[in-house]
């Protein structure tokens, strides 16, 4: 019914999938950061392949990574496009004004496409193998030095958790509520735009209205349930990091090495 | 004997220029089922959330196994009544099965040790225990009532509210849900009391006490043979009786008194002898 | 000529690789002024089903006439305005869908949406909102301070007020207690008498038995029976349980007393046929 790939978890039993949250979390940061500055062919290469690599491992067939990178290609078409026309240097291919496409910007646009993609993958990565929930956790607990500071974590985790649990059942109630207005002659495509933003309230009220109720009777089922505050109370899944994230932090750490390796060879 | 609740007195209005309740009276004994019946808007939902402090009354007291309602007792008091709620989807605050039974227990602070024992158990009470790893979206409305029943079983509570629980469910969900409660029935008998909230009358046969509410008024209360022989006074609440007493009003030989299905058709067979 | 599926198919997110086979080979008739009800497990298809009469979807292949109007996969959304005037349909638990300051703005949103002027379409939502029983002096109230019932109404008044030709309705009884659904059936036939053309889903076959002209059957996204309810309530009893459904209670009542060794003649469809079976004596095995 809906084709948003990005944040969809799908559920397997890959190596990866069994991974602590928060090793993915890390892993993933790492890998961003430090794929920030590939700066060649041999880099970017590398990069890739570590990617690929990973995907393998997840189990999860490349078509479910490629329907993620869709809703995107706009997005880096339009930077790729930036880069094509703004970067000087020469040779150049073709020039129109103040637009000149360079050799150098070719270059340019295509290590920038690869980044984006890669980063794109490696967070699909994350999402695909990981319960929404299980990321709230890691969250929680890779903030829980902030509760020293008086952040409230453990509230925003919960927090974060239900709106998660939420989501499916929203995107479901806000198509529902667009059937029914279309049925009664909703369109956004006539008119100007004062018109056309005020089509869109018939379908947000209901939808304030029918989120409201949910979370009115969803804090009575929590306090039914005997929920006082979100500190005071144990915990059922525990994160623990056992022998497969040790392996998984001494990948990323082999991943980094001969990234750099790369890098001092290849002469900066 | 104890009662498990005991309501005296109870006024509460939505509005300051009408009253809901009045004056309303109900004591429901250790162990029974009971179910409350009354036509939407009648008052019996506005009764449960009175009854664990979600909202406030005017007036009067509830009492649940001898301790008073207050802003001092009313966690006490929750914790031995458990309730699940009309619509599915609003009550499951867990992201899977497992999680939304463990809900309650982190809330009471169980030692995470035991709490997938605790889970195993309950959802296997109401036989979900293979679904324990699905998403909400991934069961049916009947499913989902029943996980929200193994949410309060974990935390064994004396009495479970079942706020129309199944009004919104489809008949093969309703259903399941009604043979789950059977069930419980048999397996905990006078450990546990039961409060079913419902219009549907062929549910409330099922039940040992039925207790009629209309605009806050108690106006019938005694076990489903007693309350469904009262044909009018049902009619007049915007009821009706369950199948098997409306089929014996439109027959020209019938019962003195209202029989379930079971003993209409013993009725039956026995008249054609 | 009504409303007629010609070899339907529909797949979910065709070509993605969530895609999902929904509706196979449907051929289907509703004709016009008569009452279709469409019953079947849930997950069978009929919310699909009926989200194709006014071209919320569209088939993947064949298509679905709606009087003269053709719906395709390839029918423009621009097009679809004028289906939509014609076919209002009310959705499950539609009080979800009202928004207005008014319940009297409210009903005539769908009125002005189809073109009708200001003055035009507040006539409208005033017949609508009495023909469906909404007391006048709840008209300028907010339709968030109703009761659950009433504001089922005026969600369906707000349907009938641009005065659809065809009147699809998903579970309308859904929720409702007793008193709530015999008047909803009342409304049923009203509309058929005003010349409407009714299609229902429904879980109640006691509604089904009461109102329908003619019973559609869903069974994983296909067709499995379309007659009428006298004849599809006197198929075996093992074809309704292999489909999972359910007979009316008169139907269940009777094979009750069957395994108990009371005989009827036939099955009846509701409970005035079971009592007159019954009055009429009968057979002890």
């Amino acid at each position: 019914m809906n084709n948003i790939m990005i944040g969809r978890f799908v559920p397997g039993e890959s190596l990866i999938h069994r991974l602590d949250p928060r090793t993915k979390m890390i892993g993933t940061f790492i890998y961003i950061f430090v794929m920030l500055w590939a700066n060649n062919w041999q880099t970017y290469l590398w990069s890739a392949v570590f990617v690929v690599g990973l995907i393998k491992f997840t189990g999860q067939p490349f078509k479910l990574y490629w329907d993620g990178l869709k809703p995107i290609f706009w997005l880096i078409l339009f930077t790729v496009i930036l880069q094509l026309l703004f970067t000087p240097g020469s040779p150049v291919l073709w020039h129109l004004g103040p637009l000149s496409v360079t050799v150098p910007g070719v270059v340019n646009a295509i290590y920038v496409m690869v980044r984006f993609v890669l980063i794109i993958l490696m967070s699909t990565i994350l999402t695909l193998t990981t319960p929404p929930t299980s990321i709230a956790n890691a969250i929680e607990s890779l903030l829980g030095p902030l509760k020293k500071i008086k952040v409230p974590v453990a509230e925003l985790a919960l927090m974060l958790s239900i709106a998660l649990r939420f989501v499916p059942l929203l995107m479901d109630e806000t198509q529902k509520i667009m059937n029914a207005q279309k049925s009664r002659g909703m369109s956004f495509s006539t008119g100007g735009p004062i018109k056309r933003a005020k089509a869109i309230i018939p379908l947000l009220i209901p939808l304030f209205v029918g989120a409201l109720q949910r979370a009115l009777d969803l804090a009575n089922a929590m306090e039914v349930r005997g929920f006082k505050d979100a500190v005071q109370r144990t915990r059922y899944r525990i994160l623990h990091y056992d022998r497969n994230d040790y392996i998984a932090f001494f990948t990323i750490v082999f991943f980094v090495i001969i990234f750099f390796g790369i890098k001092i060879v290849t002469g900066f | 004997m104890t009662k498990a609740i005991k309501i005296n007195n109870l006024k509460y209005s939505y509005d300051s220029d009408q009253n809901l309740f009045d004056d309303f009276n109900l004591d429901i004994e250790t162990g029974e089922w009971v179910a409350l019946v009354g036509h939407n808007g009648s008052g019996k939902s506005t009764l449960a959330k009175l009854i664990l402090g979600l909202i406030a009354a005017t007036g009067g007291t509830i009492s649940v196994f001898d301790d008073i309602l207050s802003p001092e007792t009313v966690y006490r008091i929750r914790e031995q009544i458990g309730m699940v709620f009309q619509n599915p989807d609003n009550q499951f605050v867990g992201a899977t099965v497992a999680d939304d039974v463990a809900f309650g227990l982190e809330n009471k602070q169980v030692a995470s040790i035991e709490m997938p024992r605790l889970i195993e158990e309950a959802l296997t009470i109401v036989d979900m225990q293979a679904f324990k790893d699905r998403e909400p979206h991934m069961l049916s409305g009947g499913q989902k009532q029943r996980v929200a029943l193994a949410s309060v079983l974990a935390l064994k509570p004396k009495i479970i509210i079942l706020d129309e629980a199944t009004a919104m469910l489809d008949p093969a969900g309703r259903q399941m849900v009604m043979a789950t409660l059977t069930s419980l029935r048999e397996r905990f008998g006078k450990a546990l009391t039961l409060i079913t909230i419902t219009h549907d009358m062929d549910e409330a046969a099922l039940a040992d006490r039925v207790v009629v509410i209309n605009d806050g008024q108690l106006i019938l209360d005694g076990t489903p043979h007693q309350v469904f022989s009262q044909q009018t006074m049902l009619r007049d609440s915007g009821l009706e009786l369950p199948f098997s007493g409306e089929l014996a009003s439109q027959l020209h030989n019938h019962p003195e008194k209202y029989l379930d299905e079971r003993e209409l058709i013993q009725w039956l067979s026995d008249l054609s002898k | 000529m009504a409303i007629r599926f010609e070899q339907v198919n529909f797949t979910y997110g065709a070509g993605t690789t969530l895609s999902q086979d929904v509706l196979h080979d449907i051929n289907v008739n509703m004709p016009t002024g008569e009452i279709t009800a469409i019953i079947g497990q849930t997950g069978s298809g009929k919310s699909t089903l009926i989200q194709h009469i006014n071209g919320l979807l569209k088939p993947t292949t064949g298509q679905v006439l709606i009087d003269d109007f053709k719906l395709t996969s390839g029918t423009k959304e621009k097009q679809l305005i004028q289906l939509r005037q014609k076919v209002g349909i009310v959705f499950q638990f539609p009080e979800n869908q009202l928004f207005a300051n008014t319940v009297i703005e409210d009903v005539m949103y769908g009125p002005l949406n189809f073109g009708m002027t200001k003055a035009a379409a507040k006539i409208a939502a005033e017949q609508a909102l009495t023909r469906i029983g909404v007391s006048e002096n709840l008209w300028s109230k907010s339709p968030f301070d109703l009761s659950g019932g009433q504001m089922r109404r005026v969600a369906m008044a707000g349907t009938l007020a641009s005065d659809p030709s065809v009147i699809v309705l998903d579970e309308p009884a859904a929720g409702l207690d007793p008193r709530g659904q015999a008047e909803l059936l009342a409304l049923v036939l009203e509309l058929k008498k005003m010349g409407k053309t009714v299609v229902f889903i429904s879980h109640q076959m006691e509604h089904v038995v009461t109102v329908a002209d003619q019973v559609i059957v869903m069974h994983e996204g296909r067709i499995v029976a379309q007659e009428a309810p006298k004849v599809l309530f006197n198929r075996d009893l093992s074809w309704f349980q292999d489909l999972m459904l359910d007979l009316p209670k008169a139907g269940q009542f009777a094979e009750k007393m069957k395994a108990a060794g009371l005989i009827l003649p036939r099955r009846p469809l509701n409970l005035q046929d079971l009592a007159s079976l019954i009055n009429k004596g009968a057979q002890h095995e």
